[in-house]
């Protein structure tokens, strides 16, 4: 019964901010409603027991993205009196794109045959999750760490050419 | 539920007492005497402050960005304050129960940086935002260090769960991470005794720490000389209050959690030494809460002696600070931990 109104509350959470940036032209409001639904979408994955997941998104989207995106934002516009100002273009086109992406999502959605349900673990999720790592997905595993290594050389390597 | 019975009411009274004490503690290192005036030895001046500062006019400049301007300081307190809901107390009193405390707590501490941003955007004020892009620069920064400190506590204890790191730091038969077979408690059972590395790890976490809280020699991003106030220069009456009241509660936490990662938490200091059960008669609910709140009031006390004893950083010399040693360190101690750990185990 609680965990039904949280989640309703939760993915209340989760829409009324992506509403907002949809109406908003303040692109700096757009981003701060953002993180809030990363929020409440992180609430969501908690209440369907996947704690760890929850705190990564908090981590990484709510605490990591969004100031990558604000940062963004205040360093290429310098005069703070106007705030960021956008305009609606392409009203119509704009519309149909997102609402066939969204028919084809919902589509994929219902017959992927994902469980929706709250399923219960035992156990420590984290030593779990570590040793899933290490064993069945130690290949993908390593190639985000990869990635993530070549990402790192890369941005020292910009920042030092900047620099000079 | 321990979140807001215990830790909420506990802010306020070490925000009242903490600011007398901060401003004792300087006075006494610059030789002055501090508040003298209002009750014995000044000590009800921040309880006056307290109370003026409630009743100042609460001002809205009007060009501010209003929903962000209004909104930055509750973001910042909620989400500091959201970060001692795992914390253990006592051996009975656990905080939340879940599997991912440690990080969950560095996940949502990390969300400040949200409403400092809110601070500095939404008050339309370059000296605000140039306060919001050090503070934000400084805590992403240091954020590397402090996480990798702290996975080195959680690389030798083998969990995430605040409560399980401080029980493990009662008896045990572990000296320098071998098994003596001695029987040790009190503080020789504490991470850094049972792992001396640890104190490394600790003098990096404690840093990396202050860099968090913005505290000297940390505090460019509210360095009155340079830039006013920082992010939160336009803020008056009670909203200025929270973003103190989140600073303090930011030190708290950090205390705190240098107290349970690598001070026993809640365990008591003294050991059993033979017949004399020392460990055994200090330990229980009333002395785990006072054992506790004892080593935090001693980290804050450094962190107060450092912020009046040492100047404070340039930007440079903050950023090579947190890159050049402070993150290569701490990951060369991660690395001694886990050789360490596949050796003994």
């Amino acid at each position: 019964m609680i965990a039904s109104i949280l989640t309703y509350i939760f993915t209340a959470i989760t829409i009324a901010p992506i509403v907002y940036i949809l109406i908003t032209k303040n692109v700096i409001r757009a981003v701060f409603s953002l993180a809030f639904s990363f929020l409440g979408l992180s609430g969501l994955y908690v209440l369907m027991n996947a704690e760890f997941m929850a705190v990564v998104q908090l981590l990484i989207y709510a605490g990591g993205i969004i100031v990558l995106m604000v940062f963004g934002l205040m360093l290429t516009k310098t005069t703070l009196n106007k705030g960021f100002i956008t305009q609606h273009r392409s009203l119509f086109f704009g519309s149909l794109v997102s609402f066939l992406l969204f028919i084809s999502l919902a589509a994929l959605a219902t017959r992927s045959g994902f469980k929706v349900g709250f399923t219960e673990h035992a156990g420590d999720p984290v030593a779990q999750i570590g040793q899933l790592f290490l064993t069945d997905f130690i290949i993908a595993f390593e190639v985000v760490a990869f990635l993530l290594l070549v990402a790192l050389v890369g941005a020292s390597y910009l920042a030092k050419k900047s620099g000079e | 539920m321990i979140t807001f019975l215990f830790f909420l009411p506990f802010i306020l009274l070490f925000v009242v007492i903490g600011v007398y004490g901060e401003r004792k503690i300087a006075s006494f290192i610059q030789s002055r005497y501090g508040p003298m005036e209002v009750g014995p030895k000044g000590i009800l001046q921040s309880i006056a402050d307290l109370l003026k500062m409630l009743q100042k006019e609460d001002i809205r400049p009007s060009n501010v960005d209003k929903p962000l301007f209004l909104v930055a300081p509750l973001i910042v307190f909620a989400a500091i304050f959201a970060g001692f809901s795992v914390l253990p107390l006592t051996i009975e009193i656990g905080g939340a129960q879940i599997h991912t405390g440690l990080f969950f707590l560095l996940a949502i501490v990390s969300l400040d940086v949200l409403g400092i941003l809110m601070a500095g955007w939404g008050s339309n004020n370059k000296y605000s935002y140039y306060g919001a892009m050090r503070a934000v620069a400084q805590i992403v920064s240091y954020e590397i260090p402090l996480g990798l400190s702290v996975l080195g506590v959680v690389m030798y204890t083998q969990t995430l769960d605040l409560q399980v790191i401080s029980n493990q730091q009662g008896i045990g038969s572990l000296i320098f991470g071998l098994s003596t077979g001695y029987q040790v408690s009190g503080f020789l059972a504490w991470n850094v005794f049972q792992m001396p590395i640890l104190w490394v790890s600790f003098l990096i976490f404690f840093i990396a720490g202050l860099a968090e809280s913005n505290r000297t020699p940390f505090d460019l991003p509210e360095s009155e000389s340079e830039i006013i106030g920082g992010y939160h220069t336009e803020y008056s009456g009670f909203r200025w209050g929270i973003f103190m009241l989140s600073e303090y509660a930011m030190m708290l936490l950090v205390s705190f959690l240098a107290a349970i990662l690598f001070f026993g938490g809640w365990q008591t200091p003294l050991p059993n030494i033979g017949p004399l059960k020392l460990y055994d008669m200090t330990t229980g609910t009333e002395w785990g809460i006072f054992w506790l709140v004892l080593k935090v009031t001693g980290f804050i006390f450094i962190q107060m002696w450092i912020r009046w004893s040492y100047p404070r950083l340039r930007v440079d010399q903050l950023m090579s600070l947190s890159w050049k040693y402070l993150t290569p360190a701490s990951i060369i101690i991660l690395f001694i931990v886990g050789i360490w750990k596949l050796i003994i185990v």
